[in-house]
């Protein structure tokens, strides 16, 4: 028990008076395609926050964005922006990142590879989860 | 006892598990689970800084593992940060089928630099 049950009551006071503007989890199953590829866009930028223990306020400072805008980012407000905005905001982070710089250069990849049939495209999908699990 | 506070270690029972399947949060992978059950399914009154009599849920410990599952591949972004232990809270739909399934709670867990494959569930509160 590292804290205090008086730390705990302030610190549950402070949540639900913050409440909208926490992350909500949710299953993703149920989400559209675009709200998925909102959200795995925002990731990247979340996991260069947490990797480099950034403030927000640093953040956008490289994003050349306020603290507010970066803050909907990281709490993954995905309403909030299109995919287009994020894959521009992303390009601005690989300026700075060589691990966002090599996944955008994977997602335009991705994208120009021609419909293939369908047991082809599953056999792919799942080899893609797959590496990205063991790695 | 700390100053102006309840003793600490005040808080039920709290079970050490580990998770049936690894989660993967933040980059790390999580094996192990610390969970304040008692203050979970209880809550803590604000007046008197100790555990309710009435229980507000009855969620089992694996009930608590199944939120948790929630949590495999994501990474979530926390300011709060006290030494080497870093604070999360976040909205999040309740998975658990029956009387609250998909209501939505706030959960407020830490997790600790030196225990990498640890997490420590603080609290899981209605958030309606």
């Amino acid at each position: 028990m590292r804290n205090s049950n008086r730390e705990i009551i302030k610190l549950i006071e402070q949540t639900k008076k913050q409440k909208k503007y926490l992350t909500h989890i949710t299953n993703k199953s149920r989400l559209s395609t675009e709200d998925k590829v909102k959200i795995s866009l925002c990731k990247h930028l979340v996991r260069y926050a947490v990797t480099r223990r950034l403030r927000l306020k640093q953040l956008g400072g490289l994003l050349k964005m306020p603290a507010s805008r970066v803050s909907e980012i990281a709490n993954y407000k995905i309403d909030k922006f299109t995919v287009d905005w994020l894959l521009h905001t992303l390009s601005t982070l690989a300026q700075h990142d060589a691990q966002t710089r090599a996944y955008l250069e994977l997602f335009e990849q991705a994208a120009e590879v021609p419909a293939l049939a369908v047991t082809k495209t599953k056999k792919l999908t799942k080899d893609l989860r797959e590496a990205s699990i063991h790695m | 006892m700390k100053k102006g506070g309840q003793p600490v270690g005040n808080r039920g029972k709290v079970v050490e598990i580990v998770l049936k399947k690894a989660i993967m949060f933040n980059d790390c992978v999580i094996t192990k689970a610390r969970i304040e059950i008692d203050h979970i399914n209880y809550g803590l009154d604000p007046k008197t800084g100790s555990l309710n009599k009435m229980a507000r849920t009855n969620f089992s410990v694996g009930d608590i593992e199944k939120f948790l599952n929630l949590l495999d591949g994501e990474y979530l972004y926390t300011d709060d940060h006290k030494g080497r232990r870093s604070r999360f809270r976040h909205k999040i739909d309740c998975p658990v089928p029956g009387r609250f399934y998909q209501k939505l709670f706030l959960m407020i867990f830490e997790t600790d630099y030196d225990k990498s494959d640890e997490i420590n569930t603080i609290t899981i509160i209605p958030g309606w």
